[in-house]
């Protein structure tokens, strides 16, 4: 994808995501983590980092960016889902080795998750702030949103 | 946001960073601290977050924009350089607690700057990847740069 293209769909994702926050604040094991101090970071393969920080409370949303961030670069080093990577680490199903994470800087939590658009182009996004579950599902949604137009 | 073309001088800015990485790179008691491996990272006041990681060594490149990052998100949340804000805390002229931050998360090292473009525009930067004092220089010469234009 043309970069300026790219640039504007990534700004599209985080609009969406902040759209979207209010509706997980609804549910009180969301709302605890983080009280909306969320943060998503998204890597191009071009080594290109973008971000957004939630809410109003900066020191916590600067938490949940290290935690975005720390997810996205392990999808940007490794391929695969955060969570699912040390599962597949864990169970010798991959040489570990050659991805050069060392295990106590691996970051065990979902909500990091290589994205694949439209046009096949692959980006590696990290959301923290709510339950890992959800830290996926915002980010694919607000991207189904993006693609629709 | 008050400045609409925020993104576009930030992408600028980025681009003159990476300019003056291949200058600095070729200093050898700079290239050596990272392998030849960088990354800036610049945040608005909406929390908005840019960066790039630069070099060819993927996971240096990873620890560099980390260290970036704390740089610039210290720099959000005190408006004071780093290194610079340690030392006001440790001779007792600040009240640390104001800012939230605690002892062992600062970051102590010099290549966090708030950045203040023509228009009056704030940012906070920080470099990563030289010697300290290099990543400061490399800063202020794309901030420089950004706004002649």
């Amino acid at each position: 994808m043309e970069n300026t293209a790219l640039v504007k769909l990534i700004s599209g994702i985080m609009e969406e995501c902040e759209k979207l926050i209010p509706g997980y604040m609804k549910n009180e094991e969301d709302r605890r983590i983080a009280n909306g101090n969320c943060a998503i970071c998204i890597i191009d393969s071009a080594g290109n980092i973008y971000g957004k920080m939630y809410g109003t409370g900066k020191v916590r949303a600067r938490e949940s960016f290290r935690v975005a961030w720390t997810k996205a670069s392990q999808v940007h080093l490794t391929g695969f889902k955060t969570g699912e990577f040390e599962k597949l680490a864990f169970n010798n199903e991959i040489d570990e080795a050659s991805y050069g994470i060392e295990r106590p800087d691996y970051i065990g939590w979902e909500g990091g998750q290589p994205l694949v658009l439209a046009d096949g182009t692959i980006l590696s996004a990290g959301f923290s702030g709510i339950r890992g579950i959800y830290d996926l599902e915002i980010v694919v949604r607000a991207l189904q949103i993006v693609e629709k137009g | 946001m008050a400045n609409a073309n925020l993104p576009g001088i930030i992408y600028k800015m980025i681009e003159a960073c990476e300019k003056l990485f291949t200058e600095y790179v070729q200093i050898e008691a700079d290239r050596i601290k990272n392998d030849g491996n960088a990354s800036v990272c610049i945040i608005d006041a909406d929390g908005n977050i840019y960066g790039k990681m630069f070099g060819t060594g993927k996971i240096k490149m990873r620890e560099t924009f980390e260290i970036a990052w704390i740089k610039a998100s210290q720099v959000h949340i005190t408006g004071i350089s780093t290194g610079e804000f340690e030392k006001l805390v440790f001779t007792d002229a600040i009240d640390e607690k104001k800012y939230g931050i605690t002892r062992r998360d600062f970051i102590g090292w010099k290549g966090g700057i708030p950045v203040t473009l023509d228009d009056g525009t704030a940012l906070s930067v920080g470099f990563s990847g030289f010697r300290g004092v290099t990543d400061v220089k490399l800063i202020e010469r794309a901030a420089t740069i950004v706004n002649k234009k």
